[in-house]
């Protein structure tokens, strides 16, 4: 007697589905606090990355993990590094255009350089590096303080691009997924990071805000 | 070469690095705070510092705006000496006013 494969992986998914509606609430109440411990200080660094303030940082992580927690809990595990991701830099995102309203409404100000990349290339206003030896390089990219002084510098969607791609390990689909832009943005994104942050940390000096 | 467009360049692999080594230097007040909206998160409790600013601010600005609103109020009791609503209208002074008008004395003689 020969058994349907079909069949049987068709049967294995409805059993998936029957164990996570009977799984007790208490169980997936203590998966998500693990995720969520697990993932909670490379969250606030992003987030502070981009808001250069702790309050607005920590408000912005209490957001993702509540929205989160209301609306996707009952989602599988695997699936929820993407989505705490996605609804962080979402939260990123606003919290940028936001700023960016207020501060035109305001101030009148010219547009802030870390506003979102609007196809403008801003490594053409930097100077030219002081030392194109590596190893140099290297070394002052492994400078804690030098590192986050020089990620902070860099405009929104080229932070996202880089901390997703070369921080968290997503690949461009999943990146073009969390930032909701086309993978071609992404690798354009992604090479204007790591291009600003090489003349960044060969200058060693900051973008003038 | 490696392009630089490749997440595996050197460059990228140290500055990842550096950035894991500098999350674990994140303070224990910050780790406590993350700890409690943690919880908070999972309770369904949320607490924005943001409002509780504004809250603060509206409380401050309606203290401030007090003697202004205070001092324009009409239901004062007119026989308090303290009374501006008192003095505006004072009947000793209006008499005195109209008494100088006849005598034809200035005004501000008073």
């Amino acid at each position: 007697m020969t058994v349907n494969s079909e069949w049987v992986a068709g049967l294995s998914v409805y059993c998936k589905d029957v164990e996570l509606l009977l799984q007790p609430s208490s169980m997936t109440a203590q998966t998500l606090d693990q995720f969520l411990a697990s993932v909670e200080r490379r969250a606030f660094r992003m987030a502070l990355f981009a808001t250069r303030n702790e309050a607005d940082a920590m408000d912005i992580v209490q957001d993702t993990m509540m929205r989160l927690v209301q609306n996707y809990r009952q989602q599988g595990e695997t699936e929820w590094p993407l989505l705490f991701q996605r609804i962080l830099q979402n939260r990123l995102l606003d919290w940028h255009r936001q700023r960016s309203r207020l501060k035109r409404l305001f101030w009148w100000s010219d547009k802030d350089h870390r506003d979102e990349d609007d196809g403008q290339d801003w490594t053409e206003s930097l100077a030219d590096p002081v030392d194109n030896n590596p190893q140099v390089l290297l070394s002052r990219a492994k400078d804690i303080e030098a590192v986050n002084r020089a990620v902070e510098q860099l405009p929104i969607r080229q932070q996202q691009a880089f901390l997703l791609r070369a921080w968290e390990g997503y690949d461009v689909a999943d990146t073009a997924a969390i930032m909701q832009c086309s993978a071609g943005s992404v690798k354009t994104h992604y090479f204007r990071a790591l291009n600003h942050l090489r003349q960044l940390l060969e200058a060693g000096h900051d973008i003038a805000e | 070469m490696t392009s630089p467009n490749e997440r595996n360049s050197p460059l990228a692999d140290q500055i990842a690095s550096t950035l894991d080594r500098g999350v674990e230097q994140i303070d224990d007040h910050q780790a406590a705070r993350l700890k409690q909206i943690r919880r908070q998160a999972l309770s369904g409790k949320q607490h924005h510092l943001y409002r509780q600013r504004i809250a603060v601010a509206a409380a401050v600005a309606a203290l401030a705006a007090m003697p202004w609103l205070l001092r324009d109020n009409p239901v004062m009791d007119p026989g308090s000496e303290e009374s501006i609503a008192y003095l505006s209208v004072d009947p000793e002074m209006l008499a005195t006013m109209d008494m100088l008008a006849v005598l034809g004395e200035p005004l501000d003689a008073i």
